[in-house]
């Protein structure tokens, strides 16, 4: 395995080399300040710009991707501490496994979707521009029948984690009305014109090769802007928690549960955090185990953290009329989360997911991209540091952060049907 | 054992079979990880067998309920425990045709490897656990009747099938599930969680001898011998539907359409069947069809088409669905004038044999995933298959128009779910 990064005209390359895989993933990050407008535009774009692609129809667009042995690619926009990130994933089979010559073009094919959008002057194309935002508005309409994802939704348009407003459902759907293809294409002129570029490329790769392409085939006329990444951190909390129903004809009921973990520090971020949101509400955690195993109120309950921002929130599936006692329950356990009133094996047993998804990040060329990524653009630790690191975390670090951790937002997604009566 | 080799893929495979009839294929692979499944021949479509003679039927939903509880033991070991006690992740599922156990960890193999077996060799089933577990259950399937797609498809599988129990959904109804009885799920153990009923497949960084003698030595001591694998029980199926079309009032802001074929089992090698089932969606209904365009340009379509297949005894089941705002049959008619469309363009089929070609390779890149691909292959086929490649290489576009031009698409139910008026 050989890493090697080089300040390209405009971006940096970071290249992993490796031969254990049959793929070559290749994935261009930008990244940009954080700001609240930017997130009505930035959904919008991610589904604006691969339809921006100069073919006449989808059809002819997916022929010339299926010719080059079908690349599987993403574009998707993200929020990553106090930065806004606009990316291109992909991942495609060595030449090995196709044809001499493959690299060179996926890598072309895949440059031009998000570096050479076609337009109509300076706009979008209106027809294709329209259509994409009557589908993005469906989609944000009929959000609601897909109950965990609406949820979602509505826990984020409640909870206050940046240092601007939430941006609920309504807010997002009326915004993106207003968006026109003008609009559309001056802010990804802005983007394209004032961001932080990445390029990561990783698996058994030709390195001359691959910057004599990137040389022929990308231009990037911005400057090279330094990383100015920073975590946020939380620092006050809704006291008492704010809480929020919603009742729908749907027969089970959802219960979200957004936590503030409070002016945590570099080490609490990176590594108790972490291990807390596991013990709570992992696979095999105190949730899992009394919610769902001691009090069969559910099928499904646990806790999803977000390391960049100190937010962890509680996702539950159970019965209206049995919110209280699950409420009680998950107050419960944090309480013993703070007192450290949890058997040494579920601090032991965290610990050894940790170690062994460290173990893991060289069996696959996603996870070892990924980690390349989260340790050149977040300022991830290296594995060996993260190994050591966890290896100190006590059960009174796990303790005091837990005093921390405070309850900010509920929303129950109230189910008013019992049984199977109105299929 | 036997050595099999996954040709123009760099995969070797060693099978065994043990005297107790356990297969075993075991894919050491240059990684850290190792994933491990054992797979029961038993899913939630077979409610009918015979035990010792006699002629058993169980509620729908019961081999599912009969995997979440093989988690319980006597002594109050707590598989999921012991997984996370060497970080290994670990879970089952049920599918219509079989229970599967899986992990995937790194450190103490050996540790996970006898959990894994414990897990399915050691039965508790109480009234007490077993009335504890149908609250779980009973909400795992509330949220899937919340859900349009989920809903469209349970219902679906009832309109396709007069007799087959795969008219039933894998979960059960809810009245299904709190029907179960310790009993019953004794019963099913009995029948079919023995070694001549299963397979195991291992696939990733594990020392091949030694996981061999492991396996040997375990089943030495459980002191398990051959029996011999159970009657499932079936009923004959006519090749009609049951209900053509069914509309289901939901709270729903769109319109969830499901289109189900129910078509005849052509007489062809199974592995080739369904390789021309995936050639025949990917041309009708793929990214290179005419389809992105026509649901990108229609105001009144929600979401891409999406399909898929499955065998259910003698009949090949195809899904087409699709959301729209409103108008309905014109939908339909759409997607059914393409399905019976028999022009098929051989540029376009040639492109699809690629794009297979690319995922035949991508089966072998990682663990968990190798260890899927040997797994299904066993139970759709009864064998590995190893030459696949180049049975997708060597796919002849004349033999898959014939093969197309055979299949009789007149058989079909429709689901419609959308809002009460």
């Amino acid at each position: 395995m050989e890493y090697k990064d080089l300040k390209m005209e405009g971006y940096d390359l970071h290249l992993l080399k490796t031969d254990k895989f049959k793929t070559v993933n290749f994935n261009v990050e930008i990244r940009f300040p954080l700001k609240r407008e930017d997130r009505f535009f930035m959904s919008l774009l991610e589904n604006v710009l691969p339809l921006s692609t100069g073919y006449k129809t989808l059809k002819m667009r997916n022929i010339s991707c299926a010719e080059i042995y079908d690349p599987a690619w993403t574009i998707k926009s993200s929020v990553s501490g106090n930065q806004s990130m606009f990316s291109l994933r992909s991942s495609f089979l060595n030449e090995k496994y196709t044809e001499k010559g493959m690299t060179e073009k996926t890598i072309e094919y895949l440059l031009k979707i998000i570096f050479e959008p076609k337009t109509d002057g300076n706009k979008f194309i209106e027809d294709i521009f329209e259509k994409e935002k009557k589908n993005r508005l469906n989609y944000l309409r009929s959000l609601e029948d897909r109950p965990d994802a609406y949820s979602l939704v509505r826990l984020q348009g409640y909870m206050q984690v940046y240092d601007f407003k939430p941006v609920t459902l309504e807010e997002m759907y009326y915004k993106t009305e207003k968006i026109s293809s003008k609009m559309l294409y001056d802010f990804y002129q802005k983007m394209i014109g004032s961001s932080k570029f990445d390029i990561f490329i990783a698996g058994d790769i030709d390195e001359d090769e691959i910057i004599a392409t990137l040389n022929k085939k990308l231009k990037i006329s911005s400057t090279r802007k330094n990383s100015d990444f920073a975590y946020i951190t939380q620092k006050t909390y809704n006291s008492p928690p704010h809480g929020y129903s919603e009742p729908v004809p749907n027969n089970q009921s959802k219960v979200l549960i957004g936590c503030k973990a409070l002016n945590l520090n570099d080490f609490e971020k990176k590594y108790v955090f972490t291990l807390y949101s596991w013990i709570l509400g992992g696979n095999n955690s105190l949730l899992f185990n009394t919610v769902r195993e001691e009090h069969s109120l559910c099928y499904y309950i646990y806790s999803s953290r977000e390391s960049l921002t100190g937010i962890m929130n509680i996702f539950a599936g159970i019965d209206a009329d049995k919110f209280d006692e699950v409420y009680d329950l998950i107050e419960e356990n944090m309480e013993k989360m703070i007192k450290a009133d949890y058997p040494d094996e579920y601090l032991e047993g965290a610990r050894q997911v940790y170690y062994n998804s460290l173990n893991n990040i060289e069996d696959s060329l996603d996870s070892l991209t990924s980690n390349f990524e989260s340790e050149k653009l977040t300022g991830s630790d290296s594995v060996d540091e993260r190994r050591k690191n966890i290896s100190k975390v006590t059960k009174e670090d796990i303790s005091a952060l837990a005093k921390k951790v405070h309850i900010d937002t509920i929303f129950l997604l109230k189910g008013e049907v019992h049984g199977e009566k109105n299929i | 054992m036997e050595k099999k080799t996954f040709k123009n893929l760099d995969l070797d495979v060693f099978e065994e079979t043990l005297p107790n009839g356990l297969r075993l294929f075991l894919c050491p692979m240059p990684r850290h990880e190792v994933a491990a499944q054992m797979t029961v021949l038993f899913g939630g479509s077979v409610l009918e067998f015979e035990l010792n003679g006699k002629d058993i039927k169980v509620p729908a939903g019961i081999a599912h309920f009969l995997e979440h509880k093989m988690f319980e033991k006597e002594d109050g070991t707590d598989p999921l425990k012991v997984y996370e006690s060497t970080g290994a992740y670990a879970n089952a599922f049920t599918t219509p045709y079989i229970t599967a156990y899986h992990f995937e960890g790194g450190d103490d193999f050996f540790k996970n490897l006898k959990n894994l077996l414990d897990t399915v060799h050691k039965p508790y089933f109480t009234d007490e656990n077993v009335l504890k577990e149908k609250g779980i259950i009973s909400q795992e399937k509330k949220n899937t009747l919340d859900e349009p797609r989920s809903v469209a498809y349970d219902k679906s599988n009832e309109n396709l099938f007069e007799n087959s129990y795969f008219k039933n959904s894998v979960l059960g109804s809810l009245k299904d599930i709190n029907s179960i009885t310790k009993e019953m799920l004794y019963d099913c153990y009995n029948a079919f969680y023995h070694p001549s009923n299963m397979y195991l497949t291992i696939t990733g960084g594990f020392e091949l001898d030694k996981t061999l003698d492991f396996i040997k030595k375990y089943y030495e001591d459980l002191g398990l011998s051959y029996q011999k694998p159970p009657i499932k029980i079936s009923k004959k199926e006519p090749e009609t539907v049951v209900r053509e079309k069914e509309i289901i009032y939901k709270n729903t802001e769109n319109k969830e359409i499901l289109i189900s074929y129910k078509v005849k089992t052509p007489n062809e090698n199974k592995v080739i069947t369904d390789l021309y089932f995936s050639l025949l969606l990917n041309l009708k209904f793929s990214e290179i069809s005419d389809f992105p365009d026509i649901t990108f340009n229609d105001e009144n379509i929600i979401t891409d088409v999406g399909c898929n297949f499955y065998k259910a005894d003698d009949y090949y089941i195809i899904n087409v669905g699709i959301t729209v705002k409103e108008d309905t049959e014109k939908i339909i008619n759409l997607i059914d004038n393409a399905i019976n469309d028999k022009n098929y363009s051989e540029k376009e089929f040639n492109l699809i044999k690629k794009i297979l070609l690319s995922s035949v390779v991508l089966l072998t890149e990682k663990v968990p995933r190798t260890r899927d691909s040997i797994s299904s292959d066993i139970y759709l086929y009864g064998n590995v298959n190893y030459d696949i490649y180049d049975t997708y290489k060597n796919i002849s576009y004349d033999n898959f128009k014939e093969f197309a031009s055979k299949l009789d698409f007149s058989n079909k139910t429709i689901t419609i779910v959308e809002k009460d008026k």
